[in-house]
């Protein structure tokens, strides 16, 4: 299901995010956040199920011993190639799958927890500069767990932490800005505090340890990641005027100015900026437009877009599901067509047993009147040479004075066992056709089966 | 990439009370802090020590109701890496592992010293 849900997220991105190029400038960067949330989640969410479950698809993997693909198409060679070329080491795909889930959690868990070392390491900023925008943000937000730190262990201003959380400042920055430009900064990270944008990301980056193979996921995380970023811009400027918007828009480029002599680590759990000179130039553009409104259609747009994807990567996901159970089922078997022959479906039974009608000599035999004297007629059964069927006449009707029209069959009698097996006996026959006049002969074939299939 | 700055003996010293600490300092709680030790150090003193050290760049001051308070800019294991990396480049060229070879011990003794040894196990032997 994971190999499903992945192919699923990877026709989303791929269909969305080349789109997204066009329609992110009709709406706002916080309705791009929720859209690409969403992308995130088709990566874990089986919207495809539904089908597969409503088709009876799902079942047939679950319910069933062996499923048949009776398809010689292309496909199918290439699923035995894989099959032959792989071989064995097809059964362990979920071991390597767990393996590398477990590893990538472990890595994030180290990085976390270094993380969290460097907020432990960090003290309480004793400035004007920022503490006073700090206690004014505080009170407009209205958010009580929030604290201004300082660090010589971050690169960028961040905010850390899931339930009381830090803004950190880097030492280095502590007197670089001017009095607006901090208070910009502090909105900006006051912004990630009040939307959740820790908790969303370390989510994120629990659901990419299930998906750790798929490089889809990554250029999705680092994509919300900037509309993260330019949320909190949109945010922190929609009641600036256009010359501090300017302000703001300058104090992006001032800021990896001055991280330019820093080269610290990249720090994944905070919410930070990670883009190319584009991604900088579309985020100062935001910011320089952000009182343009973005109307409505923009939002249905974008909507019908996000839907029309996750209907065509369902679509895709639910045809590969039975390409994916093919190749990876371990009810999936592959053989060669030539080693098996073709049984009639009228006679399967007799067929199984390798009894050929034609082949059955009658007329040597002993043979015996036969009567069923029990209620049990259904465990009998007259197989004629045309492969038709029918039951045993319990106590046929008599036919006063007739000459019997006699008709070669055979007939069987089935037996369940109280170990859940049963035992077919063939027997030579001949039977009349006008009174229902039965003769036992010798028996052909004995076979037993367990489980009893019948 | 950060640069190694040089410090000398007495501003190490300094450095190293002001990494300990686990807020930010004044003037006023260094004086405190190093005459803690049994030295006696000056307001003056430290706080031209100070300057001379946001100066260097080693340290960062911010005001707050007009008192400056000081954090250094740069961990202490980050500058005692730097002061490696720096030892390394200038003796060694910054060759690691001609750093290493000189941990290594090959002298040989001299033909003298064989000769002295040879004597005195002779004396040892003839006790």
């Amino acid at each position: 299901m994971v190999l499903l849900l992945s192919i699923s997220g990877l026709i989303f991105s791929a269909v969305y995010l080349p789109l997204e190029k066009i329609v992110y400038k009709l709406t706002s960067a916080r309705f791009m956040v929720f859209i690409n949330t969403v992308a995130l989640f088709t990566f874990v969410i089986p919207f495809y199920y539904t089908t597969s479950l409503y088709d009876g698809s799902e079942a047939a993997f679950t319910n069933y011993n062996v499923i048949i693909f009776d398809d010689t198409a292309a496909s199918d060679r290439i699923i035995s190639s894989i099959h032959s070329y792989l071989g064995a080491a097809i059964s362990y795909v979920d071991l390597i799958w767990l393996l590398g889930a477990v590893i990538s959690l472990t890595v994030n868990i180290v990085k976390y927890i270094k993380l969290i070392k460097i907020v432990k390491s960090s003290f309480a900023v004793e400035s004007d500069l920022w503490q006073k925008p700090f206690e004014k943000l505080k009170k407009k937000y209205k958010v009580d767990k929030i604290f201004i730190d300082v660090s010589n262990k971050v690169d960028t201003v961040c905010t850390v932490g899931l339930i009381n959380k830090h803004i950190i400042i880097p030492a280095y920055m502590l007197n670089i800005f001017d009095e607006k430009e901090a208070e910009f900064i502090l909105r900006h990270e006051f912004c990630h505090a009040v939307r959740k944008d820790v908790p969303r990301k370390v989510l994120i980056i629990i659901l990419n340890c299930l998906n750790w193979f798929n490089p889809m996921f990554y250029f999705l995380m680092e994509n919300l990641s900037n509309w993260i970023e330019m949320a909190c811009d949109e945010d922190a400027v929609k009641d600036l005027d256009n010359y501090d918007r300017r302000k703001y828009g300058g104090l992006i480029i001032k800021v990896l100015e001055v991280q330019r002599d820093f080269g610290l680590e990249k720090q994944h759990y905070i919410a930070g900026f990670s883009g190319s000179t584009k991604n900088y130039q579309r985020r100062i553009n935001r910011v320089m437009k952000s009182g343009e409104k973005k109307g409505f259609l923009g939002r249905v747009l974008v909507s019908s877009l996000a839907l029309a994807s996750i209907f065509t990567s369902s679509a895709i996901a639910k045809e590969a599901d039975g390409v994916v159970n093919q190749v990876f089922s371990e009810k999936s078997m592959v053989y060669d067509l030539e080693n098996f022959k073709k049984v009639s479906s009228e006679n399967t039974d007799m067929a199984a047993a390798g009894i050929i009608f034609d082949e059955i000599d009658f007329e040597t035999g002993n043979y015996k009147e036969f009567s069923v004297d029990s209620k049990s007629a259904s465990s009998y059964q007259i197989i004629y040479s045309d492969g038709s069927k029918s039951s045993v006449i319990v106590d046929a009707d008599a036919e006063p004075n007739h000459l019997h029209n006699i008709v070669d069959i055979v007939f069987s009698y089935h037996v369940k066992n109280s170990d859940g097996s049963c035992t077919t006996t063939y027997y030579e026959g001949k039977e009349c056709t006008v009174c229902g006049l039965i003769w036992q002969g010798d028996v052909i074939k004995t076979v037993t089966e367990n489980p009893c299939t019948h | 990439m950060k640069k190694y700055i040089k410090i000398s003996q007495s501003e190490k010293f300094v450095m190293d009370e002001i990494w300990k600490c686990d807020r930010m300092v004044t003037i006023s709680d260094m004086v405190s802090i190093l005459n803690s030790k049994g030295e006696n150090w000056a307001y003056q003193t430290v706080a031209t020590f100070l300057k001379r050290l946001e100066t260097k760049g080693i340290i960062v001051s911010s005001k707050k109701s007009n008192v400056l308070y000081y954090c250094p800019l740069i961990s202490k294991e980050e500058y005692e890496s730097l002061e490696a990396k720096n030892f390394v480049n200038k003796s060694f060229g910054g060759s690691l592992k001609k750093f290493l070879a000189a941990f290594s011990s090959d002298d040989k003794l001299s033909g003298k010293d064989l000769n002295d040894l040879k004597e005195w196990f002779k004396d040892v032997d003839n006790k």
